[in-house]
């Protein structure tokens, strides 16, 4: 049960897993059932987004669909709302992986061990990404209870499920920048919550105000926002260069944890 | 040399933490490594076992460089944190299994057989113990897999005066098993009464290392003999080792360095009502190193 770090994290989550499991189920069976009476006005909605101008449509991500559940999972669940709520225990968890066990004290028990540091590291952050996708598989199959529940027939599930799973990438990138402003110094953890979610939110408004604010292109590129884009997935797809991208920024961010983490002193 | 510091120093940004610390500890004793609290003793073990890393100088443990061979020296290694932190919501038992686990496994029987010594109550949740239960934890996970070196960070705090005792069976059993002690105190009677030498550090310097006998010959012991009758002080002023002789009615108070011995026998010369000899403090063993600083507080 708790032989070794992966497993004493994972169990020191059990709750939060629960609760949290629970939760974006729920939420994720409630929301979708919405979509019937939106799809009955979908046509005077439809008119009324064409008619916006295009500023306004960029701001909801670009062209929008909502004759489609696909499309109304991307504009109103996809975009920002549920990566929001994965980046809020995730970014914590995340500052959490050194910082927790340092404000505790209980980081000189553990590394007393014969256990390195970097393999300390590697196997909460194992357990962050365990948590993350069960939780992401608990909004999916909210999703797929919903429309049965609200008799939603064309309904494409492996779509559903690439929506879902492709928040990974962009939660667990900030919840790897939140492990690597802990791993660089002592006490931090705090600070790296606060940073990281503002630096989540900033970059979200520069990524969204792009089209209507002649954001230079360059900006927009620095935006890890602009390399998810779950507002457009109906329309676009999964965009597998981006995916790769954020991915391979997570896995620098963590190698640069390990790096720093082993070189600084701990609990000072 | 188990543990050896070569010219160790460590600096907190300008907060000093050990100064040119040279540090051995011989392969089977118990040393004592004694000192006020916030002289630098965590900081000293903190870098033994690469927590922290040295501003300048080195230290080896078992041989080996701290820094690069830490983990090798983690697994032949317990130790006791100065501000030992537990997991508040396993059981007892649970904090053991996981360091165990961390460890590759350790004997059950003697972990089982160190918690009934330490009448140690391992069936309950970490943050219903008392800070005293928590050290018996603490003591336990270094005690548990027979380590070649135990380090030891004021092991007796929060432990009532029985368990203590119990305590220092274990760091005598250990000795004897063959295995090297380093622990750290401030309390002197303490250490008098485990080790067999004491480093003493004051303000981040090692002041001195010596034999537990040395200390004590060296040592200031303030003395109070009550008399049946006037206190008899000229007989005493004259003894070697005897200062600061002050009488009224019949109590008589001074200073002895080392054996109260010659004290003893004039007293005996008279009708003793009663005598009482306080343990050295740590500042009056500072005061017989530091003459000098002990001049310029009077």
């Amino acid at each position: 049960m708790r032989s070794n770090v992966f497993l004493k994290t994972l169990y020191d989550m059990r709750r939060a897993l629960f609760w949290w499991g629970l939760g974006l189920f729920l939420l994720s069976l409630y929301y979708i059932t919405f979509y019937p009476s939106m799809q009955e006005s979908s046509a005077d909605l439809q008119q009324m987004l064409d008619r916006m101008p295009e500023s306004i449509r960029a701001l909801m991500g670009g062209e929008v669909d909502l004759t489609s559940v696909e499309g109304f999972l991307s504009l109103e669940a996809f975009s920002f709302f549920y990566p929001i709520l994965l980046l809020a225990f995730a970014v914590s968890y995340g500052a959490g992986i050194i910082g927790s066990e340092e404000e505790n004290g209980t980081l000189d028990l553990l590394l007393a061990t014969p256990v390195p540091r970097w393999r300390v590291i590697l196997e909460k952050f194992g357990a962050l990404v365990v948590f993350t996708v069960i939780v992401l598989l608990t909004i999916y199959l909210g999703f797929l209870v919903g429309a049965q529940v609200a008799d939603i027939e064309d309904m494409d599930n492996v779509f559903i499920l690439e929506g879902v799973l492709n928040m990974l990438p962009i939660t667990l990138f900030f919840a790897a920048l939140a492990l690597f402003l802990t791993a660089l110094r002592s006490g931090g953890r705090g600070l790296a919550l606060g940073v990281t979610l503002g630096l989540a939110a900033i970059s979200y408004l520069i990524f969204s105000m792009a089209e209507i604010s002649n954001i230079p292109l360059w900006l927009r590129r620095l935006s890890p926002w602009h390399y998810y884009n779950g507002a457009n997935l109906a329309q676009a797809g999964i965009n597998a260069g981006h995916t790769a991208l954020l991915l391979g920024l997570t896995v620098l961010l963590v190698g640069g944890s390990l790096w720093a983490f082993q070189r600084r002193d701990v609990g000072v | 040399m188990i543990i050896e510091t070569n010219k160790l120093t460590k600096y907190y940004g300008k907060a000093r933490g050990v100064i040119d610390l040279n540090l051995g500890v011989e392969q089977g004793e118990v040393f004592g490594f004694l000192g006020p609290n916030g002289a630098g003793k965590s900081t000293t073990i903190r870098v033994l076992m690469d927590f922290i890393r040295p501003t300048s100088g080195h230290a080896r443990v078992l041989g080996l460089d701290s820094h690069r061979d830490a983990l090798e020296i983690h697994r032949r290694v317990g130790i006791l944190p100065g501000e030992l932190a537990l997991y508040p919501k396993l059981t007892g038992r649970q904090m053991l299994e996981y360091l165990g686990e961390l460890r590759g496994g350790v004997d059950w029987g003697y972990v089982d057989q160190l918690a009934e010594r330490l009448d140690s109550d391992l069936s309950r949740q970490i943050k219903n113990y008392s800070s005293g239960n928590k050290q018996k934890i603490g003591l336990i996970q270094a005690f548990m897999h027979r380590p070649e070196l135990l380090i030891l960070d004021e092991p007796t705090s929060g432990l009532d005066p029985l368990i203590q005792q119990e305590f220092y069976a274990m760091v005598k059993e250990a000795k004897e098993a063959g295995q090297t002690i380093f622990l750290s105190s401030h309390i002197l009677p303490e250490v008098e009464r485990v080790c067999d030498r004491v480093g003493i550090i004051r303000e981040g310097r090692l002041v001195t290392v010596e034999t537990i006998p040395a200390i004590k010959s060296k040592a200031l012991r303030h003395l109070e003999i009550v008399f049946d009758g006037p206190a008899p002080a000229h007989e005493f002023e004259r003894l070697p080792g005897v200062r600061d002789v002050t009488a009224r009615n019949g109590h008589l108070r001074c200073t002895v360095v080392g054996t109260l011995d010659d004290v003893v026998k004039v007293a005996a010369q008279h009708t003793v009502v009663n005598l009482i000899s306080e343990e050295p403090n740590l500042e009056d063993v500072f005061l017989t190193f530091y003459g000098r600083e002990g001049n310029h507080a009077q």
